[in-house]
């Protein structure tokens, strides 16, 4: 049914109140955008403007509220805490590598890693690092196959970062009406008023103290579904960028030799997954193209190395099974059965240390895995064939978890 | 561009409005027009200089096409065929190349090298404009404009990307009003600001604050099922119904938020979407959803292949016809092309019923009904394969179990949220009804069907105004991640 409506008389009466009504509504949006600055510049969630009213005793001062936003965050207080390590890469290293830790404590390190950064993202704070931060002097870049060589994420605040050439008032004013940081300040009011303290889950240097859900249990099932939707999905997007490689390793080149330039030691780290992990490459069918990425990056290392260095430059393989990286995950395992890995991909801080402790000679190298050996040219192609050999053995001994992983794949696929 | 990303809110539509304004302030209202024309093309170029580029190629091609159809008219079955030709197949290829192929290939092993392009983006809504824009000149229902009326008409920027679909007797009338300066005056320019503004806020709101939020509780849902995880009844349902509720949300949003920017610079457009989850039967539903392209398909395809003119099982054929090709419209693959055939097995049953049943079905079983039967077929459309379709359905009707195991999935929230959009799609009137008093769209606004719903009328008040700014606000701090639109993919 449809009805005739009188329209509004165009008339100088009607554009008054609509005039009057657009004038109340931008003054009124003023007037809350000034409340919503003020709560939080008194609560100061991400920890970026030193403003926080909040006692010591309830919000811890090296806290961030949130793990949102890391991004925009992570360059303005990299910048801001001006360590003389940056550790970058992606969630396994925002998860894994704790800069408070005793390893690690002495090293000033400042934590970069961003959720399911793809090299672009990794190499750019890592430029961004080498140019604002004047104390740095070494910097780790974790590399990942599965990440390597995907573009920059459909939903990632990168481009509104420092680290994507944002400036860092426009970050500042982002993050200062971020919705997760303005609900959870609000969320947290009311413990305050009622003087219960409240937990971060970010330290300031970067480290995620806590993951954002809880392992459901049993354990290997949580594992299986980890390996079926995120580490399954990672691999098919890497897989359709397989044919455009270059620009990844061209762009890998051109930022270590412009770290060299600074007089910035580099230490790239092949950072370590589940065997599960490296066993799906291989049901996947990329394990050439994953040998074929290790070849290339040696090679670019070698090559930056030889090319009048000022710095040094290594390059570390974690990406192997090894003890810590075939930790057994029982059927019936509770949710603490597991000690290195919160699933397949992210590890907790005891292989962070480890990792750390292998590259600064304060712990060995794994001679019968491989684990954290320095890749050169000249040792690969053995390291490989030893790297291999490891994964056919844990295959063969562990048929029950190479069962589920090849049920983690597509049906297509296996 | 986005339209809920800060580039475009704050920067391209203050600049485009401010440039718009100052025109009609100098008195030189034929400037208008070529001042929105290249507003809207860097809006589309913002996008790919390339398609920009390629855009521009075809609306030569065809206002070309039309305006020798005018001057030539005994070859003018020709030029259309040409016309068609060339849109369909700008269509065919950027859209429907590697569908063909992959079905060639998958029926007949061909192994064809798939082409991998780039769909540019509104390719499925400009197609359709010019190609009624050259029916329409070959019958002689259309007056040929001219070609800066014609480039404005594909390109104005509020409906380029995701409609409304556009009819050129709707645009191109306002738009030579708007050359002569009788479209927006020293007083209707508040009120277009005030009325449009209002419709762009509500349409922010739909998308940010309402759909977006539902996003993560179906896609996720939908993720796991595509990757073979049995889902249960529960985490089924609830993708299920937040993905009806965000379809909705984000589409009828991007459409009010079209309509609202496009009443800022005087020009009305049609209604797209009218309370279509309030209908009481599918026949009704399809006169509610997507309203410009359900007239598109009847005007140029349905009425052309005969419509109800030559008996029922031709008009039940052509209806079936009209559906899978509707289906095939929304994304080139097998499950939108079935989504399209259930919703013409709907309609069949529909019409049957209502010539050949001696019963009426009451309103509100009605209503449960239609509701039902488009929630499901939404799993079809929403699924990345018949598998996980097959899934979800399975799910749904209780046969994986209640809970999904080792997910990690936390489904009531998700049903909660849902229904509660679900509930505000039933109750609360649309935002053209909210807005009636103002004309926002062109056509007549449909009354509300109950008396309650006629209570929410907007006036330009200071309570208005203040909801208007919380809403603001509130799509503000929500809308830092820009996700894009559903419908942009289609």
């Amino acid at each position: 049914m449809f009805i005739n409506i009188e329209p509004m008389p165009d008339d100088d009466a009607a554009a008054s109140r609509c005039r009057a009504y657009l004038k109340t509504m931008v003054l009124a949006l003023i007037a809350l955008g000034v409340a919503i600055g003020g709560l939080m510049l008194a609560m100061d969630p991400y920890g970026v403007f030193a403003t926080r009213l909040v006692p010591d005793h309830l919000f811890a001062p090296d806290r961030r509220l949130t793990f949102g936003g890391d991004r925009v965050i992570k360059a303005i207080v990299m910048q801001a805490q001006n360590p003389r390590t940056v550790v970058a890469g992606s969630s396994r290293v925002a998860i894994g590598f704790d800069p408070q830790s005793p390893a690690l404590r002495g090293l000033d390190l400042y934590n970069a890693g961003l959720a399911g950064a793809a090299a672009p993202e990794i190499l750019g704070s890592a430029r961004y690092a080498a140019a604002t931060v004047p104390a740095l002097n070494r910097i780790v870049l974790c590399l990942e196959f599965d990440l390597f060589f995907q573009p920059l994420g459909e939903v990632s605040d990168f481009e509104d970062s420092a680290f994507a050439g944002r400036s860092l008032t426009f970050g500042k004013f982002r993050v200062t009406y971020a919705l997760e940081a303005i609900a959870t300040a609000f969320r947290k009011i009311p413990a305050l008023i009622a003087g219960r303290p409240i937990a971060g889950t970010l330290s300031i240097r970067g480290w995620l103290i806590r993951m954002p859900q809880l392992r459901p249990v049993p354990l290997r099932s949580f594992f299986r579904q980890e390996l079926a939707t995120l580490g399954v999905t990672s691999l098919h997007k890497s897989a359709r960028y397989l044919s455009d490689t270059e620009t990844r390793y061209h762009d890998l080149h051109n930022t270590l030799r412009v770290l060299q330039q600074r007089g910035i030691n580099v230490d790239i780290v092949l950072t370590p997954v589940h065997a599960w992990r490296l066993d799906l490459i291989q049901e996947f069918g990329l394990w050439p193209a994953y040998e074929m990425w290790k070849r290339r990056i040696t090679t670019i290392v070698a090559a930056v190395s030889s090319d009048g260095a000022k710095s040094t430059l290594r390059l570390f393989d974690f990406n192997v099974v090894a003890d810590m990286t075939s930790e057994a995950v029982a059927p019936d395992a509770g949710s603490q059965a597991v000690r290195y890995f919160h699933e397949s991909s992210h590890f907790y801080p005891i292989v962070g240390d480890y990792v750390f402790k292998i590259m600064d000679g304060s712990e060995p190298v794994e001679p019968n895995t491989g684990f954290g050996r320095l890749l050169t040219p000249d040792i690969l192609d053995a390291h490989m064939q030893l790297a291999r050999h490891n994964l056919d053995d844990w295959r063969a001994s562990h048929p029950d978890e190479v069962a589920v992983v090849v049920a983690a794949l597509p049906k297509d696929q296996r | 561009l986005l339209f809920n990303s800060p580039v475009f809110l704050f920067v391209f539509l203050p600049v485009t409005l401010a440039g718009f304004l100052f025109l009609v302030g100098l008195n030189r209202p034929a400037l208008t027009v070529p001042w929105l024309l290249a507003a809207s093309m860097v809006f589309y170029g913002w996008w790919s200089p390339f398609f920009l580029l390629v855009l521009v190629g075809s609306t030569l091609i065809n206002w070309t096409i039309a305006d020798t159809m005018a001057r030539r008219p005994q070859q003018r079955r020709l030029l259309l065929m040409a016309g068609l030709i060339w849109n369909l197949g700008l269509l065919g290829y950027f859209k429907y190349a590697d569908f063909f192929l992959t079905t060639v290939d998958s029926l007949w092993g061909a192994n064809f090298v798939l082409v991998h392009v780039i769909l540019p983006l509104g390719i499925s809504f400009f197609t359709f404009q010019k190609i009624a824009y050259l029916v329409d000149n070959y019958r002689g229902q259309a007056r040929a404009g001219t070609l800066l009326e014609f480039s404005l008409f594909v390109f104005f920027f509020p409906q380029l990307i995701a409609g409304p679909i556009v009819h050129h007797a709707e645009i191109m009338p306002q738009l030579s009003e708007m050359m002569v300066g009788r479209l927006s005056t020293r007083r209707s320019i508040w009120v277009n600001l005030a009325v449009g503004g209002t419709l762009l806020i509500m349409g922010l709101a739909k998308k940010v604050v309402v759909a977006d939020q539902l996003a993560p509780y179906s896609s996720t849902v939908f993720f796991l099922a595509d990757h073979d995880t049995p889902i249960g009844a529960v985490a089924a349902w609830s993708g299920v119904l937040a993905f009806t509720a965000q379809l909705y949300f984000d589409f009828s949003g991007y459409s009010d938020m079209a309509i609202g920017l496009a009443r800022m610079f005087g020009v009305r457009l049609p209604a797209n979407f009218n309370s279509p989850y309030q209908s009481l039967s599918i026949i009704e539903f399809w006169r509610r959803w997507h309203v410009t392209l359900s007239r598109f398909l009847r005007d140029y395809l349905y009425i052309p292949l005969g419509g109800n003119r030559y008996g029922r099982p031709r008009q039940y054929a052509n209806l079936m016809i009209v559906m899978l090709l509707g289906g095939l419209w929304h994304g080139a693959g097998w499950t939108y092309v079935l989504w399209g055939g259930v919703h013409g097995m709907y309609l069949l049953a529909a019409h049957a019923w209502q010539r050949w049943s001696p019963w009426r079905i009451a309103p509100a079983l009605g209503w449960a009904l239609t509701l039902l039967a488009v929630v499901i077929a939404w799993t079809l459309f929403r699924s990345g394969d018949l598998a996980c379709a097959e899934n979800l359905l399975t799910g749904m009707a209780f046969g994986h179990g209640i809970v999904t195991e080792g997910s990690g999935l936390r489904p009531i929230r998700g049903i909660i949220l849902a229904l509660l959009a679900l509930a505000l799609c039933v109750a609360a009137p649309n935002s053209q009804t909210i807005l009636r008093s103002f004309y926002p769209t062109l056509g007549p606004v449909s009354e509300p069907s109950s008396p309650w719903r006629t209570r929410l009328v907007w006036v330009p008040s200071t309570g208005m105004a203040l909801a208007a700014s919380l809403g603001l606000a509130a799509i503000t701090v929500l809308s830092w991640n820009s996700s894009e639109f559903l419908y942009f993919q289609f």
